[in-house]
């Protein structure tokens, strides 16, 4: 493994240790008072600083040396834990997170002095001086020469003293990381497990930690449950091949995952002090003290399924392995042409006059369930998205003195990692927005008969094959005559307008619109609200604003599971075929002739529901000869833009209405103006994406006349 | 005190035969003394019942001991690295 892979691998279990401690000092500032929260910060910080030490981040580490010393403290009961010092403890986090970011070339390193000046003083003086190591040694721990970092470290001075202590422990550096968990037929068949754990000791492997969260209390206990796990490293000198020998004859019931190389990181999640980091060197046992491998052996419950194992035992299996994300699209490409090549199949044999064959319509269903499990495994929770708000609510209420309580519902919703990266973007404009704009001062609500302590609720779940994700507040409430006033006043709508609720709503999306009286640098630039409302947008979603005055304004985002298919409705247009998103659409009309109107001789209107919109023939667009040009004769799909807003596209026939796996043109052609991407239909022809907000772009409308 | 002694070879049957007595010693809610000395194999089965114990012990706030846990139950403790949390979590004897 490389250097930066394994580096990867740092920093990714750097964000599930800020995520661990981010939520036990959330649960710290909620009331909890047990030491293993306490403990679970402790040990995220910690295994942070192992591994900065190790990938030479000498400022990290620095850093996460002091936060863990006054943890430490903490731990050690040496501190009352006062909203103050859970105050300093989030801050610090803040900072911490920061640090992580700057190590991994995102930001710039962080100003810590004030912060480290805050831990020292709070640790009363138990902190050293603020140090930074020498880097001679740092530079050659690049090719994992533990020893030579540790003896450049070993200065008598070094502030890192706990660090060393812990690092020097790990005595396996060049080593391969397993985990081993046997499964409840490893116990079942009469074997024992602990002599697996014996071949790998006797390999010189070291058993780093024990995972026993999964025994349940008495009782709940199943005797014939396998509730235990092993973290071991064993010395990289040992054939791969030779540690999966140890475990061929139960290959089916013991889970083995080969984690790589140890580089000195972190050390596994612990919960309720049941993951027991272990004392390096073990002693053998005798065998003799172990039960036989072989014995006696009942029924065996081959056939027992999942739902009848005790439920701690089937957590017990959950285990992750991480994969290169070039590998997993790769594996959804393929399940892609599998499923375009299935659709074909199915077309011929329907030509054929052989479409009621079963077989057909079971690979159809193990086709589609394949491509389910597929996308599954690239869906992420949206935890990692929510889990920065916190974050957010403290800045914004530290500069504007409000107070807000944070509600959060459906962290656990899954959706496409993409979705999930592009999305934080947004969600983090709309949190600010809602307590800058949404919530009122402590005395405008206490005023108003509210409490003072303001409410932003943020809620996720799964709806109708997308995801749903809502932000709300209890606030004020859009005020719409004032965001009449300021777009008229700007020229975005015409003075005579009559706008609906919603119309009046939807302005605060338009570009460069703001009711703010002074700039602030939370919102109120203007430059926010549409750049969300495009954001999403471009991730096939829609936003909507529910608001009531005095009570407040909910955002909905709806947004696609999935960025590789989409769910499109299917156009001819001429001999081509097309795929309009289905997300763009709002209505299809067949006009009557008197609905039509001209302007000039060639740009003609369509009258839908009062507006009067343009309509836009995609022939002309992708020059397609033999194509409807009459607009009263065609189909006219009305189709909703970011920059065009409502306009119509003419097309000739609606065929069909389907979900289509989406292929690159620019991966596999090139870029090209007004389209999307492609896909290939059942029948073998390759269907064009339209892009309808590159389409409609073409000929922005002048929103003014057509509110008019 | 209950007094919950263990037999000469813990494997999955005896585990499951103890079960039902341990259940009974932490409903009682009297200090619980497992007694280890007969003790000369264990595996994994049994590892997990004595981690079971202890657990109960502490959520329950049951007092809980493992007498003559130094021979067969220790080695096989050290061995799954369990050590700490079996003999460090309760009054190991």
């Amino acid at each position: 493994m490389k250097l930066e892979e394994i580096q990867d691998i740092f920093f990714q279990e750097c964000d599930e240790g800020l995520g661990q401690a981010e939520a036990g000092l959330l649960a710290l500032q909620g009331g909890a008072q047990d030491d293993e929260t306490v403990n679970t910060v402790f040990r995220a910080v910690h295994s942070i600083k192992g591994g900065s030490g190790a990938f030479g981040f000498e400022r990290l580490q620095a850093y996460t040396h002091h936060f863990e010393t006054l943890l430490d403290q903490l731990r050690e009961g040496e501190h009352a834990l006062t909203p103050g010092l859970i105050g300093l403890l989030l801050a610090a986090f803040d900072m911490l997170a920061d640090h992580v970011a700057a190590a991994r070339g995102d930001q710039p390193t962080p100003d810590d002095a004030g912060m480290l000046q805050r831990l020292q003083e709070t640790a009363s003086g138990a902190g050293a001086a603020i140090e930074v190591v020498d880097d001679t040694g740092l530079a050659a721990a690049l090719d994992f020469d533990l020893d030579g970092l540790l003896g450049d470290l070993d200065t008598g001075e070094d502030p890192f003293a706990d660090w060393e202590r812990d690092t020097a422990e790990d005595e396996h550096i060049d080593a391969t990381r397993l985990f081993v968990r046997p499964r409840e037929g490893a116990l079942a068949h009469g074997g024992e497990p602990l002599l697996l754990i014996r071949e790998l000791v006797d390999m010189g492997g070291i058993i780093r930690a024990v995972d026993a969260s999964a025994v349940p209390t008495i009782d709940r206990f199943d005797a014939t449950g396998a509730y235990l796990g092993w973290h071991v490293d064993v010395p990289a000198t040992v054939a791969r091949s030779d540690i999966e020998e140890i475990f061929e004859f139960v290959a089916d019931d013991c889970l083995l995952e080969f984690k790589g190389n140890a580089a000195p990181v972190v050390e596994a999640i612990v919960e309720d002090g049941a993951i027991a980091e272990v004392e390096p060197a073990i002693e053998p046992a005798p065998l003799t003290n172990v039960l036989p491998f072989v014995a006696p052996a009942e029924p065996a419950k081959a056939d027992m399924a999942p739902a009848e194992l005790p439920a701690s035992a089937t957590q017990s299996m959950t285990a992750t392995i991480r994969v290169d994300l070039e590998k997993l699209d790769r594996l959804i490409n393929l399940v892609g042409e599998l499923v375009i090549t299935q659709a074909m199949l199915a077309q011929r044999l329907h030509n054929s006059g052989l479409a009621q064959i079963e077989e057909l319509n079971d690979l159809d269903h193990l086709t589609r369930e394949l491509q389910d499990s597929a996308m599954s495994i690239r869906a992420q929770p949206i935890r990692s998205v929510f889990s920065r708000v916190p974050r957010i609510i403290r800045e914004v209420t530290a500069s504007t003195g409000k107070e807000v309580r944070l509600e959060v519902e459906g962290e656990a919703t899954e959706l496409d990692k993409t979705v999930v990266e592009r999305i934080g973007e947004p969600l983090t404009h709309l949190i600010r927005n809602a307590i800058d704009h949404g919530l009122e001062s402590p005395e405008e609500r206490l005023a108003a008969g509210k409490s003072a302590e303001g409410r932003i609720r943020l809620t996720a779940e799964h709806r109708s094959g997308r995801i749903v994700i809502c932000v709300s507040d209890d606030g004020r409430g859009i005020d719409r005559p004032r965001v009449l006033a300021k777009a008229i006043e700007r020229g975005l709508v015409a003075p005579e307008a009559r706008l609906s609720d919603e119309d009046i709503d939807n302005l605060i999306f338009s570009p460069g619109f703001s009711t703010a009286a002074t700039v602030s640098n939370i919102s109120g630039r203007g430059v926010g609200m549409d750049v969300v409302r495009r954001n999403v947008q471009a991730l096939g979603g829609r936003i909507t604003i529910a608001s009531t005055p005095g009570k407040g304004t909910t955002f909905t985002l709806a947004l696609p599971l999935t960025l590789a298919i989409l769910d499109g409705m299917i156009v001819t247009v001429g001999a081509e075929t097309y795929v309009i998103p289905l997300t763009h659409i709002i209505e299809s009309v067949q006009p009557e002739p008197e609905d039509i109107k001209y302007i000039g001789a060639n740009q003609p209107m369509i009258s839908v529901r009062g507006s009067w919109l343009p309509v836009q023939s995609v022939a002309n667009q992708f020059a397609i000869p033999g194509a409807q040009v009459d607009p009263a004769k065609a189909v006219l799909i009305v189709v909703e833009s970011e920059a065009a807003g409502q306009a119509v596209l003419m097309v000739d026939e609606i065929c069909d209405q389907r979900q289509v796996v989406i292929k690159s043109l620019e991966t596999n052609y090139r870029q090209v103006e007004g389209l999307a991407g492609a896909t290939i239909l059942g029948d073998g022809r390759v269907a064009l994406i339209l892009d309808v907000e590159g389409v409609t772009t073409v000929r922005a409308p002048d929103r003014a006349l057509r509110r008019a | 005190m209950t007094r919950i002694i263990l037999p000469q070879t813990i494997d999955r049957q005896t585990v499951a035969d103890q079960i039902e007595p341990l259940r009974a010693a932490f409903a009682g809610g009297e200090p619980i003394e497992i007694v280890c000395d007969a003790v000369e194999q264990i595996g994994q089965a049994g590892l997990q019942l004595l981690m079971s114990a202890v657990r109960t012990g502490r959520e329950t706030g049951v007092a809980l001991s493992l007498s003559g846990a130094g021979g067969a139950v220790e080695a096989a403790a050290r061995l799954a690295g369990m050590s700490d949390m079996l003999f460090m979590s309760g009054d190991a004897r």
